[in-house]
């Protein structure tokens, strides 16, 4: 019989979920609003992304855009109201991306996120991304 | 073993194995079948090669301190957010030491069972470790 905290655990989870399934592969930006609050605060922020959810959605059209990447999810891992993933990118750059020129090479890259989950709504994002092996990829190193 | 239980073994390793340098703590809080997901180069599977993991981290970085920023635990796995602060006293992975300072950020995920660690996988950002030590240049306006 599941406690009261892992249901509130199952149900952050299930937020991060969606914001995979939606968003980042359904690539449907704009489910953002239903699941991440409007002052979502991102750690590693990229140059010149806007504080908050606006942000948040600029962030991800340049993703999208910079490395066509599909999204497989390895593990999830919940304590009170913060979620890890670790999960997979797996694309082409097809844009610019943080300075590199579009190569068209195929990657795929190794990420370890955690997102703080409130009633339903991510608000706070740290992350650590394997640059060094998504140079490797691209043939820069 | 509960997950607090968990979290005071893997706090045992950033504190004792990796900060204070007692590498045979090793004996006493990890599995003598260890699996490693994401290997040094040349590291294989089991306790011997994880020893000599560390002792190779240990040689390259003097000093070299990491700083717990997060722990987040369920059922048998322990996540650690970390940031370090080391210098490269003894060459990076097969290149001549370069003396300088650097200070990342990594992401560990340890399995743990009956007590002790078991399993791991990371994401370390080693680019940004590389560019700091002048291994490889800084690409212009980059930063993730």
């Amino acid at each position: 019989m599941p406690t009261v905290g892992q249901y509130s655990l199952d149900a952050n989870k299930a937020v991060v979920r969606r914001y995979m399934e939606e968003v980042l592969n359904g690539r449907d930006i704009d489910a953002l609003d239903h699941i991440a609050a409007e002052d979502y605060l991102d750690h590693p922020a990229f140059p010149g992304q806007e504080p908050g959810r606006r942000g948040m959605k600029y962030r991800i059209s340049y993703l999208l855009a910079a490395l066509d990447p599909h999204w497989t999810a390895h593990d999830l891992i919940a304590e009170g109201d913060l979620v890890v993933t670790r999960w997979t990118l797996a694309g082409t750059q097809r844009g610019e991306f943080l300075g590199i020129q579009p190569t068209g090479k195929d990657f795929t890259l190794k990420v370890i996120e955690i997102y703080r989950v409130k009633d339903g709504l991510m608000t706070e994002h740290w992350n650590v991304v394997d640059m060094f092996g998504l140079y490797q990829q691209l043939g820069l190193i | 073993m509960s997950e607090s239980d968990n979290k005071a073994v893997v706090s045992r390793f950033y504190d004792e194995v990796l900060n204070q340098r007692q590498l045979d703590v090793l004996d006493q809080i990890a599995v003598e079948d260890y699996v490693e997901h994401d290997p040094f180069p040349g590291q294989g599977n089991g306790l011997a090669d994880l020893k000599a993991r560390v002792a190779g981290l240990q040689h390259m970085f003097n000093p070299l301190r990491f700083t717990v920023e997060d722990v987040i635990a369920e059922g048998d796995r322990v996540v650690v957010r970390w940031t370090n602060a080391g210098t490269d006293s003894g060459g990076f992975l097969g290149a001549p030491a370069t003396g300088k300072d650097f200070g990342i950020a990594g992401i560990d995920i340890h399995t743990v069972r009956d007590g002790r660690l078991a399993e791991h996988w990371h994401v370390v950002d080693m680019l940004a470790q590389m560019q700091q030590l002048g291994l490889i240049p800084q690409p212009q306006g980059a930063g993730a």
